[in-house]
């Protein structure tokens, strides 16, 4: 019985582990926004110049994302000073947390060998400015990392009470 | 007692767990047992499928909070042989 209003209490609020799963989440969703803002700003080298105002406004929505997607991180650790709520939060033991170390190894090798075929074939597109390269590197790493984590945190679902068999 | 250790490749065994009967047991949801030893809920969820496999501070966190061995909530099985090590009773 104790046990059971125990959970029910517990249940009420998300846990600091629950928090900083959500945010991680938001981290990674910046992340595939600052993806789409890199590309956008690769586009904006190669397309006509009446499409930079596009790219200009596609840029103006992704800071928006970024920064509405990072606020609420700040605001949590504004809030919560306890110690043990913030190791609870900066625990790397949970599988979100795990997943988004995976998703980093993966963007690192797949950067990597984008990098190596890059320097292969960068000789033949001298008419390409050399930012967009950088542009483009960027957008491969970051959006590898994000869809990345999102495949890796895809949810499995919540198995309630009595659906054992 | 060195001759009944059998040597099994990693590649072949997989941790097995009884997270969901234990739970069952005490009436607890996924969210529930979360938050009470402090992880969140998909780290919960996704070990009971077995697709994430925990630190020991967590599998420790889970013996302690039911009460009982680790090995009762957690144990190797075999997937090479067909053949499992029995887990230890929850009586």
């Amino acid at each position: 019985m104790t046990v059971a209003n125990d959970t029910m209490a517990a249940e009420e609020r998300p846990s600091p582990a629950d928090i900083a799963d959500r945010h991680r989440r938001y981290v990674a969703l910046a992340m595939l926004a600052a993806a789409a803002m890199s590309l956008a700003n690769a586009a904006e080298r190669l397309v006509q110049p009446d499409l930079v105002a596009v790219t200009a406004w596609v840029q103006a929505a992704m800071v928006v994302a970024i920064v509405g997607a990072l606020i609420p991180l700040g605001l949590w650790k504004l809030r919560n000073r306890d110690a043990d709520l913030r190791y609870l939060y900066m625990s790397e033991d949970g599988f979100v947390a795990q997943s988004l170390q995976r998703a980093k190894s993966i963007s690192w090798v797949t950067t990597f060998v984008f990098l190596s075929g890059l320097a292969t074939v960068a000789e033949r597109l001298d008419s390409v400015p050399s930012e967009v390269f950088t542009y483009l590197t960027t957008t491969v790493m970051l959006g590898v990392f994000s869809g990345a984590f999102l495949f890796l945190d895809r949810d499995g679902g919540e198995v309630p009470i009595g659906s054992d068999a | 007692m060195a001759e009944k250790c059998r040597s099994v490749p990693m590649r072949r065994v997989r941790l097995e767990n009884r997270i969901r009967v234990f739970r069952a047991e005490h009436r607890l949801t996924q969210r529930g047992l979360a938050q009470l030893i402090g992880v969140s809920r998909k780290t919960i969820s996704t070990i009971e499928v077995g697709r994430f496999v925990p630190s020991t501070t967590i599998a420790l966190l889970l013996a302690r909070h039911f009460e009982v061995p680790v090995e009762e909530i957690f144990w190797l099985e075999d997937g090479g042989s067909g053949t499992s090590e029995p887990p230890a009773s929850t009586d």
